[in-house]
């Protein structure tokens, strides 16, 4: 090798090195998340994800929605599941929309249609932005999770195919959801245009849903089948421990019940609130407790009864504190129920004459139900004691309001 | 200089040469195997709090050579305190580390929410046991300094409408104050839920703590930034009033006379609430606050002059924004609008005065013919549905009654109407 080589060879040597040691001591900065967020974007989810290292570091600069691309795939890097990224992204979601919301309601004054406007944004923005952290097949995964959770609530089996059929139409009745929400917040359609074109969609979307799964399966995951109906009652009259027999009658009972409660409800749909549709209803659930109560007997029916009532349950639940026992919150139980009864029964004859066109006097029925009403409270004060009649009354186990007695029934 | 001079000056520079490279890169490799897998150079500057800490607690396995999973780790705790610490390195901002873990914590207790299956009682104790735990699983998961900074926030956040400027101070005394109404409301729901309290008892303790707390922070902010805080000062009520008002043109000075009758109003309102705190619903409480609003009323129609006055009414009318709002859809003009909301109004008003005859009639002891009344009401709302009907058109008509502007029962009193 001559000297005139070598000496070339050591001074491209000294080039390299020198570069060498420059790079080492002032290194590349690190990558900024934009740029790998859209690299990542399209990185497809399998149950262990590909994480891409976009790096190290979280920046402050990065737009929100690059930092909670940034923060998913380094979390999903470190293993973390799939709904777990979901419910940060949710959160940060949530956080960020909220803010958003204070600075408008503050700068509107709570302006119904800005809030209404700022609502759809948020509802319309969502899968993006839920799209854009998790990336496609994380979001589809969270996504069908949701829909399964709603829509398949007594969680039956459902095919591959049948999963992203489901999605697919409950995509579609989500989306038809948003636009017309959008159409009322822009005027473009009503209320009660939207009221419409809802129940239609939501109807097509039922109908397509049962034509995929079959009746009995559609009934079963919507958890109005024989099944989930008998499981109910069980769980109803657990207490009072039916035989079979027993328990079959009781579930004829209620299904027969359910039948003639749907088509009360179909015939009265456009007029809820009408005095006839109170009267009917009232009159079916007394034929069916009347029933319950020929099947199990008096006594157990009326055990049940009253284990069920709220007011009952919260005498028992506060007896010591409220110095009562056993015997006087049985005694309080049915002075209250033999009240309603007498209120109840008082007035449907009332109402029943009228109907007849015989003239009633309001007048005095008022006054008799007054006196009953201040009689029952009287019975109440002296059985009790002023402090104990305050308490269940502050509580509202009872309240005596303008002459009316009203008992906690919620 | 000869050539093999500059030949051995060139050998001496690469002999240098490789001995920096190959100490700088020692220096570096030693640096990065220090830190955590994946941590930059620079995350130690980024975020600093908590950060001693959290890098003291971290697991010793985060150290070994393979970096373990999220699954790898069984205790929940743990598991929160590696993903925290290693986030913290990457430069993470305290309050998203603190949105990371609350999830991670939340997500923990998915399956005793589940098992409750939908028992009420079971709800309560599992969220509250949830609750009471919340605040010492941030703490193990953020450090005692990244707890503190993202609690005092929360705290401060949730005890402030409108956040006013606060010296650390008094921000330390605030997040205090609140911490122990919050342990309060822990307690009093534990009470509830082992039945040592009942809800009368409940109800009348938890005002007590709020009231107590408001009291203390008002010591602690003074009276103006204390009601900017709640916001109750003038300038917050000023705006509001702005936007009410601003479709009608006021001058400076009807503005003024407008505020300060708000402001009696508000008082008044105060009293009132005050003085029947055991029952809104009487039938004393309603009628002082009527006279209230009518007093109100007066004011307003004074300062602004009847028409404008009018107008004033008409636009605080969810009725009459969603007639102009559906303007065209439902076939409607001005004069239309206005033809409607005059004649709901005037409906509405014959109700009120029926009923108010009835109830003086039924004072005086006078009985009160049912058929007569219902006659009477029938009467009236067939009168303003055909004026309607007749004005409108059957299809404007129709929309108006299918969107609930207009709502007329078979008994014929007005349900809902929004007038």
């Amino acid at each position: 090798m001559s000297s005139k080589f070598s000496h070339r060879v050591s001074l491209a040597l000294n080039l390299v090195l020198a570069v060498i040691a420059v790079v080492l001591i002032f290194p590349s900065s690190d990558p900024a998340p934009a740029a790998s967020a859209t690299a990542s974007n399209e990185t497809p989810l399998a149950i262990k994800p590909v994480y891409q290292h976009q790096g190290p570091h979280f920046s402050e600069a990065a737009s929100p929605s690059d930092q909670r691309r940034w923060l998913v795939d380094e979390l999903r890097g470190m293993g973390v599941p799939n709904k777990v990224l979901a419910r940060i992204v949710q959160a940060d979601l949530d956080a960020r929309w909220n803010q958003r919301a204070a600075e408008v309601t503050l700068k509107c004054r709570g302006d119904s249609g800005t809030m209404a406007a700022l609502q759809l944004e948020i509802d319309m923005s969502r899968d993006a932005d839920m799209r854009a952290a998790l990336g496609d097949a994380g979001f589809k995964q969270w996504d069908q999770d949701n829909m399964l959770r709603e829509a398949n609530q007594g969680k039956i089996q459902l095919s591959a195919t049948e999963t992203d059929t489901a999605y697919d139409l409950w995509k579609k009745m989500e989306q038809r959801e948003l636009d017309l929400k959008q159409a009322q917040v822009e005027g473009r359609m009503d209320s009660a245009d939207v009221e419409e074109a809802h129940s239609q969609a939501y109807a097509e979307y039922t109908q397509k849903l049962k034509a995929l799964l079959g009746d009995e399966r559609y009934a079963k995951s919507q958890q109005v089948d024989d099944g989930s109906a008998a499981a109910g009652l069980r769980q109803d009259f657990a207490k009072a421990e039916p035989s079979d027999v027993q328990f079959q009658q009781l579930l004829q009972t209620q299904q027969q019940w359910n039948e003639r409660r749907a088509e009360l409800d179909k015939q009265f749909q456009n007029d809820p609130g009408s005095t006839e549709y109170a009267n009917q209803i009232k009159a079916l659930d007394g034929a069916r407790d009347a029933q319950y109560q020929s099947v199990l007997g008096t006594n157990v029916f009326g055990a049940l009864q009253k284990d069920q009532d709220p007011g009952y349950a919260q005498m028992k639940k506060f007896e010591s504190l409220w110095g009562l026992d056993d015997s006087s919150v049985d005694s309080v139980y049915s002075t209250l129920k033999y009240y309603e009864k007498g209120v109840s029964d008082y007035q449907s004859q009332a109402h029943a004459l009228q109907a007849q066109g015989q003239p009633v006097d309001w007048n005095a029925i008022n006054k008799n139900l007054q006196q009953f009403t201040q009689q029952t409270q009287q019975s109440l004060q002296n059985y009790l004691g002023q402090d104990r009649y305050n308490r269940l009354q502050q509580n509202g186990v009872f309240q005596f309001n303008q002459n009316q007695f009203s008992y906690n029934k919620h | 200089m000869s050539n093999k001079f500059r030949h051995q000056i060139s050998l001496v520079f690469n002999i240098v040469l490789t001995v920096t490279v190959i100490a700088i890169a020692r220096h570096r490799l030693g640096r990065e195997s220090a830190l955590p897998a994946g941590q930059g150079t620079s995350a130690r500057k980024a975020n600093k709090v908590g950060q001693e800490d959290a890098m003291a607690q971290m697991p010793s396995f985060a150290e070994q050579s393979a970096m373990p999973q999220y699954s790898d780790i069984k205790s929940p705790a743990d598991r929160r305190r590696w993903m925290i610490a290693r986030l913290r390195a990457m430069g993470v901002p305290n309050d998203l580390l603190a949105t990371v873990a609350r999830v991670d914590f939340e997500v923990q207790w998915d399956s005793r929410f589940d098992d409750c299956h939908g028992n009420m009682n079971k709800l309560a104790a599992v969220q509250l046991a949830m609750n009471m735990s919340k605040d010492n699983e941030m703490r193990a998961a953020l450090g005692e300094a990244g707890f503190r900074q993202w609690d005092q926030k929360t705290m401060l956040w949730e005890a402030m409408s409108t956040s006013v400027a606060v010296t650390s101070a008094e921000a330390a005394t605030i997040y205090d104050l609140k911490k122990k109404l919050q342990q309060r409301q822990l307690e009093l729901d534990q009470s509830r839920l082992n039945g040592t309290m009942d809800d009368a008892q409940i109800n009348q303790a938890y005002d007590q703590a709020y009231s107590d707390f408001y009291s203390q922070m008002k010591d602690v902010l003074g009276e103006e930034r204390y009601k900017k805080s709640q916001q109750l000062d003038d300038d917050f009520m000023a705006g509001n009033l702005r936007a009410q008002l601003a479709k009608v043109n006021t001058t400076d000075s009807q503005f003024q006379e407008l505020f300060k009758a708000d402001q009696q109003f508000n008082q008044a309102r105060l009293e009132f609430d005050h003085q029947f705190n055991g029952d809104p619903s009487s039938a004393q409480y309603q009628d002082q606050i009527n006279a209230l609003n009518t007093a109100r009323d007066q004011e307003y129609q004074r300062v602004l002059g009847s028409n404008v006055f009018y107008s004033f009414q008409e636009q605080q009318d969810p009725g009459y924004s969603q007639m102009k709002k559906y303007e065209d859809l439902w076939g409607l003009d001005d004069s239309k609008i206005d033809y409607v909301y005059n004649t709901m109004k005037q409906y509405q008003k014959s109700l009120v005065d029926y009923q108010a005859r009835l109830f003086g009639l039924q004072a005086q002891g006078q009985s009160v013919d049912v058929s007569t009344v219902k006659n009477y009401l029938q009467q009236i709302s067939s009168q303003a549905q055909e004026s309607l009907q007749s004005h409108l058109g059957a299809d404007s008509f129709n929309k108006l009654q299918r969107n609930r502007v207009v709502q007329f029962t078979q008994s014929g009193s007005l349900q809902r109407a929004p007038f």
